[in-house]
């Protein structure tokens, strides 16, 4: 009796199931080009004269609060030399010109990995946007209300599909990466801000940096709980070798201090430069040339990956970024790694 | 001498007798409830026409009867007709007991009836109301059928308390206790036939809780015999409805049968995305052996496709100017595509027999198997900005909390213009990112294909649940009643969720996305199922119909043992019944998390509970007018499964603190009949303590994603009912029902937050909720209508409802200590906890309906109803609390300030138009 109400029940079932609402995929976007733009009505403006335009129009120093909002029908295009998918990049992507040899960051949302891969052309509608300035680096972004910042983010996908189009996925070439080595790093200028650089045969540095602030390296910090791990570690300052589980330097902490019962995420920063040039005191409290700080959110995913030891030679490849204070001085040139697989130990 | 003459006349007579008994029909008519005689009933004999009525016993006679056959039809007041067919011989035939089947006073309510309620907590079980049936009782009629538009709950007791039985056996649910009525959603005429409860009654069934009860009854035997045909034409809650059922009726041959197939269609003219892509199926069969014995077979199912509305903020119905804004939904090539749907297909198989031990002896054996696959789907991603466009990030507010007001201006130009569909789900972007997705890194990893970070997913909780009950009833010589029952079930719920569509992608990849963001270095940890990972060296890229994310058994077995004693001394009655049972449940991994791989494959720790129940029903009949009740039960059960564990979908880990649920409950009621006037007052006292209730849900303050398990809730109601019903003139008469109670927490319950990728406690406390209010049914609820029945079959009414003193769903976050900040003060600690309370509200309904008899033997009808008639637009019928709280991180120390809250409203004007025909 029973298989019989079972065959009777599969052929309902069949019936029943069928049923559900189909929706048809729709067509691949085509890649947008520059006639699509200039159809647009928009002139085409290079990064490196965007960037030359924002510190005319602003009149600016580099450590200030400056911003430029855009009411020109222009346009600029770059292609995406950044991925957001690891974490230690966070609502921001840098585009290159590869014409002007110049790069520049666009404060977008989250997740831009997605949207904008890199190695994809991407035209920027700048009408309506604001660059603005933070401690010597130039962005494209959003007015911002907060009167510590020069800009903020576009929050929303749509404001962001509004300004920034999609072009061909050309894919990352040689000719993406700047090259520095122990030979040319002097000639490495302020134009190369927010390009991708492989830093060859640079070095790995433990100690007290003899510029700047001269901090203690490696050394990381925490907004949230304005907690210094340096300071914990006395003179020589590395504590990190308490907090890392493995008692090994990494490029970022996420753990637990005191009796909190949640995690605090500390940002790491790494000193890395070449032989000769490591030792230098640098001028006017500046960094000296050679020397750069690897700065890695602790929300990177591969913040548990451990930093080459002292002295470790290095094949680095990150975007090569600056840091002022607030009138502009103590500069250092920090360096953004994608992911821990651009750090290819020689 | 005498002896002999006296043997000869009494022989003779015998004869005579016997003669005179030749062909004829006899037989005794016995209500389905409690098989007590029903006298008055007409029974006509056709073709002949003869007629008799029963007697005060219940018997009927037809006597000297031509053989042939003939077909006996049954009518009473209050009972379903019934309608036998009869072969006459030479014999006088006596066909025992006739059941007759209380009848339902008016159209069954569909469970559709109620929104369905979507809220961030996606639980999966949707509780619906209860009371959804139509009784004899007064009180619970008017606010069954008056109330449901506010999703009014009777005694404010969730539907878990109210038993639900079909044929016999409990169909509640297994693990959440919410009544089953989907599971024969738009089969109403199929389930007609009911006995309901009310309160703390005990029925023949079982003891029942404190919600009363209510027994379906579908042996196509006492189905009205014939056809009924039904169209539906509504604005509410679907477009169509067709129904149509038939029923044999007892066959002479001991054979009954009958049938019913139903389907509703279509949308609402409130809410976008919601719709309907619903059918029904019923079948079932029955046979009479002798009149001792019967068995009946029957299937049902109803396999129902419908798209859900999702409550949002106030600014967001504000911006799109009205109440009914469901961001579920997008447009997609020209056509509406909601993301959460649910569809289920839950088929029940049932087998009942009867043996009529004798007239007063009676045993029912039921078994039932419930199975099949229940499916809610919801839009999932991988990575990027949140796509639901009533996220608090897009909406004004944001704008205006960050210090933006230029911002949230154009933004709010933006929703009230709807420019480029910002009010709804960008369906296209998601497809243009997923085409985008081909990535080496993946491809080295996965394989070739676009891997998914959009897609929908479809949760899955999909049951076998296997039930036997033994119920036996003996009614005494000096009739006392004994009531008694064996029960016992089987459930094995698979848990899981599966690729649904992946929107132009090709993959999912299985990982946890909140355990890559925590634990990258060691890619086990985010595995969602670490023997694939072992086996692969990856993640497992699940395709469509593949399951992902998590996959585990819940089990449960429950036996129980009943009985009640009824005993009647002169115009008192008491009824004396206890129970005891036992629950074991436990959970079963199928796959081992990378988070917790010791933890999560395998049978978790078994849970055992003893469940007990006390119950005593007293009532005194002062006439046939007057009449007073009084009950008291005590009872002691186990908790939900869903409470049982603080994250089922990742480790076996049992809630801490967990136990036993124990409910207090006494009422009193006076009844009052006297001719057509009808009325009831009750009062009701009741307590529910040691609840237990798990949420989960991304935590600001922890910044992370957490369950919140809290234990000891504890719960009293007590307040008063009363209804009346008062014939005014003719066929007018004038009804009336209210309920005032106080449905309050009367503890402050104990809370354990954990993270959930870790375990790792974050929190524990009280929740400081004491005397605030149960939420979402009105505490107040009363309705006066007008009625009117007219000899000619047409029914006229008109009914004004009041609403008030109902209170928001409270999430227990913001009144934890977590929350609260150093320099806050008292006013500000008192804000952030206080709750909700809705206005008040009054809605007037009115139907009107006709039905004509054609050649005696037809019945064409309609029925119309309209309700809000006064369209009003903004009465809440109910919402929640979201969870989420705002950081303001610029002050020098961190404060919170709660998220809005979302809202669901009842709909303007609708209309339910009702054709039918039977016959």
């Amino acid at each position: 009796m029973k298989s019989i109400y079972k065959l009777l029940l599969m052929s309902l079932v069949v019936a029943a199931t069928a049923c559900y609402n189909d929706f048809d995929a729709p067509e691949m976007d085509k890649p947008l080009t520059a006639a699509d733009m200039e159809a647009m009505g928009l002139d085409y403006i290079s990064i490196k004269d965007v960037k030359a335009r924002f510190w005319s129009e602003t009149g600016a120093g580099a450590g200030s609060v400056a911003a430029w909002k855009v009411d020109e029908p222009l346009y600029t295009r770059g292609k995406v030399i950044s991925s957001d998918r690891y974490g230690s990049i966070y609502k921001t992507m840098y585009i290159f010109d590869e014409e002007s040899q110049s790069a520049i960051e666009l404060k977008v949302t989250s997740g831009n990995y997605l949207y904008y891969p890199a190695g994809r052309e991407i035209f920027v509608a700048l009408q309506g946007l604001t660059l603005g300035n933070y401690r010597g680096m130039v962005s494209i972004g959003a007015a911002s209300v907060n009167p510590k910042y020069s800009n903020d983010n576009i929050e929303s996908l749509t404001q962001v599909n509004k300004h920034v189009f999609r072009g061909e996925q050309i894919g990352l070439t040689a000719a993406d990466t700047l090259v520095v080595t122990r030979n040319n790093y002097a000639q490495l200028t302020e134009d190369a801000l927010g390009c991708l650089v492989r830093f060859e045969g640079v070095q790995s540095v433990f100690g007290q940096a003899q510029w700047g602030y001269k901090n203690n390296f490696p050394n990381y910090f925490a907004n949230s709980n304005s907690y210094d791990a340096t300071a914990k570690g006395g003179v020589d300052g590395v504590a990190w070798s308490e907090l890392t589980a493995s008692g090994q330097a990494t490029w970022a902490l996420a753990g637990k201090m005191n009796d909190d019962l949640l995690d605090t995420y500390f940002y790491g920063s790494a000193w890395f430069a070449y032989e000769d040039a490591k030792g230098s005191a640098g001028s006017d409290s500046n960094a000296a040339p050679g020397n750069y700080v690897v700065r890695t959110s602790g929300y990177a995913q591969f913040r548990d990956a451990v930093i080459p030891t002292n002295g470790t030679e290095v094949d680095l490849t990150a975007i090569y970024t600056k840091y002022t204070n607030t009138s502009g001085r103590y500069v250092t040139y920090q360096l953004v790694l994608c992911n821990d697989a651009d750090v290819v130990v020689k | 001498m005498k002896i002999k003459s006296l043997l000869t006349l009494f022989l003779s007579l015998a004869t005579l007798v016997a003669v005179a008994q030749e062909g004829g029909v006899k037989g005794r008519i016995v209500s389905r409830v409690g098989r007590t005689a029903v006298s008055g009933v007409t029974v006509t004999m056709m073709p002949s026409g003869q007629q008799t009525t029963s007697e005060a016993d219940g018997t009927f006679l037809f006597e000297m009867v031509p053989g042939g056959e003939y077909s006996l039809q049954f009518e009473a007041d209050e009972f379903e007709p019934l309608t036998l067919a009869v072969r006459v011989g030479k014999v006088m035939r006596d066909l025992q007991q006739v059941i007759l089947v209380p009848a339902v006073q008016q159209e069954q309510l569909d469970d559709s009836i109620f929104a369905e309620f979507d809220s961030d907590l996606a639980t999966d079980a949707n509780s619906l109301p209860t009371s959804l049936s139509a009784s004899k009782d007064i009180f619970n009629n008017i606010a069954s059928y008056n109330f449901s538009e506010m999703r009014f709950n009777v005694r404010g007791y969730d539907s878990q308390y109210q038993d639900v039985y079909l044929n016999g056996v409990r169909m509640n649910d297994a693990l959440t206790g919410y009544s089953p009525w989907s599971l024969w959603s738009g089969l109403n005429d199929a389930t007609r036939n009911q006995e309901v409860t009310s309160g703390l009654l005990a029925s023949d069934a079982g003891l029942g809780g404190i919600g009363g009860m209510t027994n379906i009854n579908t042996r196509p035997s006492q189905m009205r015999k014939g056809l009924r045909a039904s169209l539906v034409n509504g604005n509410q809650n679907y477009r169509f409805r067709a129904m149509v059922t038939y029923a044999s009726g007892q066959q002479d041959n001991g054979w009954s049968y009958a049938f019913s197939l139903s389907t509703r269609q279509g949308g609402n003219d409130y809410v976008d995305g919601v719709y309907y892509n619903a059918f029904g199926y019923f079948a079932t069969v029955e046979k009479q052996f002798n009149a001792r014995h019967r068995l009946s077979f029957m299937l049902l199912g109803a396999p129902t496709e419908r798209g859900v509305q999702q409550a949002s903020v106030q600014e967001a119905y504000d911006l799109v100017g009205n109440n009914y804004y469901n961001p579920n939904w997008g447009w997609l090539n020209g056509k509406k595509r909601n993301a959460r749907v649910r569809d289920n297909h839950e088929p029940v198989v049932m087998a009942n027999y009867t043996f009529d031990i004798s007239d007063r002896t009676n045993l029912d054996v039921a078994t039932s198997f419930r199975f099949g696959r229940n499916g809610y789907s919801a839009l999932t991603w991988q990575n990027g900005p949140d796509p639901r466009p009533d996220y608090y990030r897009y909406l004004p507010s944001y704008f205006m909390r960050e210090g933006d007001p230029v911002g949230a201006a154009w933004q709010a130009e933006y929703w009230r213009g709807n420019v480029d569909n910002i009010r709804y789900l960008d369906w296209e972007g998601m497809y243009q990112t997923n085409y985008l997705q081909t990535n080496p890194v993946d491809e080295a990893e996965y394989g070739p294909g676009r891997r998914s970070n959009y897609m929908i997913e479809e949760r899955h909780t999909d049951q076998r649940d296997w039930n036997l009950a033994v119920n036996f009833s003996h009614l005494f010589r000096n009739n006392t009643k004994l009531n008694a029952g064996l029960t016992m079930r089987r459930n094995r719920t698979e848990y899981y969720s599966e690729v649904k569509d992946l929107l132009g992608g090709d993959y999912w990849a299985d990982i946890d996305k909140f355990a890559q963001r925590d634990f990258a270095s060691d890619p086990t940890l985010y595995q969602n199922n670490l023997d694939y990972y072992e086996k692969h060296g990856h993640a497992h890229a699940a395709r469509v119909g593949d399951k992902y994310s998590y996959d585990y058994y819940a089990h449960l077995f429950e036996g129980g043992a009943w009985a009640s004693y009824n005993l009647q001394w002169g115009g008192l009655g008491i009824l004396v019944g206890g129970e005891i049972g036992y629950t074991q449940m436990w959970r079963e991994g199928l796959w081992r998390k990378g988070l917790f791989p010791d933890n999560s494959q395998g049978n978790s720790d078994k849970l055992d509970y003893l469940n007990y129940k006390g119950k005593l029903n007293l009532s005194y009949r002062f006439s046939a007018a007057h009449s007073l009740e009084a009950n008291v039960l005590y009872m002691q059960q186990a908790p939900e499964f869903r409470a049982a564990f603080v994250s089922p979908r990742t480790r076996n880990t049992v809630t801490p603190n967990l136990e036993e649920e124990k409910v207090f409950a006494v009422d009193a009621s006076y009844n009052l009949r006297v001719g057509d006037l009808k009325a009831r007052i009750s009062g009701y006292y009741t307590t529910i303590a040691d609840q237990s209730k798990v949420l989960s849900y991304y935590d600001d303050v922890a910044s992370t994603y957490t369950n919140f398990a809290m234990s000891g809730i504890d719960k009293l109601h007590f307040g008063l009912e009363a209804a009346a019903q008062i014939p005014l003139y003719r066929g007018l008469s004038l009804r009336g029902a209210i309920s005032w109670g106080q449905y309050t927490y009367s503890s402050n319950p104990f809370y354990v937050q954990t993270q959930d990728n870790s375990a790792e406690v974050v929190s524990v406390g009280k929740v400081y909720w004491e005397d605030f209010h149960v939420e979402s049914t009105p505490q107040l609820a009363a309705s006066v209508g007008l009625n009117f029945r007219s000899n000619n079959n047409w029914f006229l009414s008109l009914d004004w409802n009041y609403y008030d003193n109902m209170y928001l769903s409270m999430s227990p976050v913001y009144r934890t200590d977590a929350v609260i900040s150093a320099g806050m003060s008292d006013a500000d600690i008192a804000n952030i906890r206080r709750q909700e309370k809705f206005d008040s509200a009054y809605v007037l309904n009115a139907s009107i309906g006709k039905n004509w008899s054609i050649q005696r033997k037809y019945t064409l009808g309609f029925s119309l109803s309209v309700d809000n008639l006064l369209n009003d637009q903004d009465i809440k019928t109910g919402g929640y609390e979201q969870t989420r709280l705002v950081k303001n991180e610029e002050t020098t120390v961190t404060s919170y300030q709660p998220f809005d809250s979302k809202y669901f409203y009842m709909f303007g004007t609708t209309y339910y138009l009702n054709i039918y025909f039977r016959f």
